[in-house]
Formats: C-alpha cells, sequence, structure tokens
C-alpha cells in the first residue's frame, strides 16, 4: 500500500490529437470576427446609456441644489404608519439601551 | 492501493505555475494588438491545461474539445480586453469554465445522467507504471458531482489555491473550498469500495 497522498502525481490528461488544428482554426475565425467589447465598454460606448446616467446625475444634482433643506421629507417623523415608521427606522445594535416601546427586553421577556 | 492521507491533504507543488502564468502574459499582449499567431503561443503554454478543465467540468472528451475551440474563439474575438487582463491563465481558466458550463446548459444535461469514464488524469511521464491506478482514480472522479470533480482535480491535480478555484468557477473561496473537501470525502469512500 502507497502512502501517497489522494491524486498526487497525477498529471491532467493531454489533449486528443487533431484539437490543436480545431482551437487554432476557431482562434482564427475568432480574429477575423468583429470585437466583441466587454459589458462595462458596451454602457460607455453607447450613446443611449451615456444620455441616461448623465441625464441621472444632472437631475441628482439639481434636485439637491433646488430642494431647500427644510422640505426634505424625514422618512420617521412624516406621519407614516407606526408600522411603516417602524420599518423606516435601523434596528439598534446597542444591548445597552433596550427599545422602550418595543414591548420586550432584548433577553426575550416582558418589560 | 491508494491511501488517503488526511482530509485535507498537502497540495502537491507545481513549480512550473508561475511559469505558465507568466509565459501568458506575451502572446495575451499580441493577441491584443491583433497577432493570430499568438494563438499558437497560448495553445503551447494553456491548451493542455483548458482540455483538462473543460473535461472535469462536462465529464466528456468530446464535450471538452468543443470547449476548448469555443475558449480559442472567444478569446480571439475579445482581444480587446487582454492587455487589462491582470493574471492571463486564471482569466483564460474563467473562459474554459464558463465556456463548459454554457455548453452543458445549451445542451440540457442533467446532473444525474451518467458520465463516460474518461481519461480525467494520467501517469506521470516519469513514472508510467501508475496508468492502472490513474485509470481507476479517472473512473472514480468520473462518479463526482461536476462541480466537485472539477474543484478537486484544480486543487490536487493543479495545485490551484482555493482562493484562484473560487475565481476561476465564480464561486466564493468558502464554496470552493467546500466542494473540494465534500469532493475529496466522496472520492476516498469510492476508492475504499472493493
Amino acid at each position: 500500500m502507497s502512502e501517497r497522498p489522494l491524486l498526487s502525481g497525477f498529471e491532467p490528461p493531454h489533449a486528443p490529437p487533431g484539437l490543436r488544428e480545431a482551437a487554432l482554426r476557431a482562434g482564427r475565425r475568432g480574429m477575423l470576427s468583429p470585437t466583441s467589447p466587454d459589458v462595462w465598454n458596451r454602457l460607455w460606448r453607447s450613446p443611449a446609456a451615456r444620455l441616461a446616467w448623465s441625464a441621472a446625475v444632472l437631475l441628482l444634482a439639481f434636485a439637491h441644489a433646488r430642494i431647500p433643506r427644510e422640505n426634505r421629507i424625514d422618512v420617521t417623523t412624516a406621519g407614516l404608519e407606526p408600522e411603516l415608521s417602524e420599518v423606516a427606522q435601523l434596528s439598534r445594535i446597542a444591548e445597552n439601551s433596550p427599545r422602550k416601546d418595543a414591548g420586550f427586553t432584548l433577553e426575550g421577556g416582558p418589560l | 492501493m491508494i491511501e488517503v492521507v488526511g482530509e485535507i491533504e498537502a497540495v502537491p507543488a507545481v513549480p512550473e505555475e508561475a511559469s505558465w502564468a507568466e509565459a501568458l502574459r506575451s502572446p495575451f499582449a499580441a493577441l491584443a494588438g491583433g497577432d493570430a499567431q499568438a494563438l499558437e503561443a497560448v495553445w503551447e503554454v494553456a491548451g493542455r491545461r483548458l482540455y483538462a478543465l473543460a473535461l472535469w467540468r462536462t465529464g466528456r472528451p468530446e464535450d471538452a474539445a468543443d470547449v476548448v475551440q469555443e475558449v480559442f474563439f472567444r478569446l480571439a474575438s475579445r482581444r480587446e480586453e487582454l492587455a487589462r487582463v491582470a493574471t492571463p491563465h486564471t482569466w483564460l481558466l474563467a473562459v474554459t469554465h464558463h465556456a463548459a458550463v454554457d455548453l452543458l446548459r445549451r445542451r440540457g444535461r442533467q446532473r444525474s445522467e451518467p458520465l463516460e469514464c474518461a481519461a480525467a488524469v494520467e501517469a506521470p511521464a516519469h513514472d508510467p507504471g501508475r496508468r492502472v491506478e490513474a485509470e481507476r482514480v479517472s473512473q472514480h472522479l468520473s462518479r463526482l458531482p461536476a462541480p466537485q470533480r472539477e474543484a478537486v482535480a484544480l486543487r490536487h491535480v493543479e495545485g490551484y489555491s482555493y482562493r484562484e478555484i473560487g475565481r476561476i468557477t465564480g464561486v466564493p473561496t468558502f464554496t470552493a473550498a467546500s466542494r473540494c473537501r465534500l469532493g475529496l470525502s466522496r472520492l476516498r469512500r469510492l476508492m475504499e469500495e472493493p
């Protein structure tokens, strides 16, 4: 019985004869085809995508400049239903300050 | 008979690893510049490894051959990208993996379909006496699920790290490690069967 680890020393299989020529033919065919740019280049070069993202940036900048700060909506005080307001608030992670309105403690018992 | 040593095995050193990764840089740069002759250099450096990965994923020599041709077509038709590729060998193996997955998806192959017993590994050139052992290992490898077979072979035949296997197969590092561990464990059970 050998003490060699499993698969130790084995080599990957050789490619079958003829595959080299077939692969090179496929590669040459690919060289003749127009190059296909990757997705980021396609987005960058597309006039429609350029128009869309530049319009979005301009709209955000415009809204940021024109809407006065006092008119912005505060999701926690905008008169939302209590359930929705609950969802909009961030979870509390400080164990020393359990929420008084949650109806339970972090240990699972009633307040 | 082969003895399995431990769950996490020492990965065999692959001394030519760095050299084949480096050897691809020049052909990649030439291909990016439109030099079709560089395809031959890519084949010489990587052809066998690409075929092996395609075979490990698809389980059939004829499918693996189709995958390799598709990889060379993609390599040439996406030559604009090549100049920006940081690790050519990982990129090439990832393209091979995805081409194999695409081929299997196109053909609607079900995972449960039994695979042929292809020569998934070969005896080392300096030790042809291990040919029977290699055939037996290949037979058992063919019974593993494709993702596990691919991960085990990449790790234990090619010597890639889990991180590299994750990059090649498009999964997180822990998933790659898990596939290796499960595949190796299953392979061990198969090899211990009488």
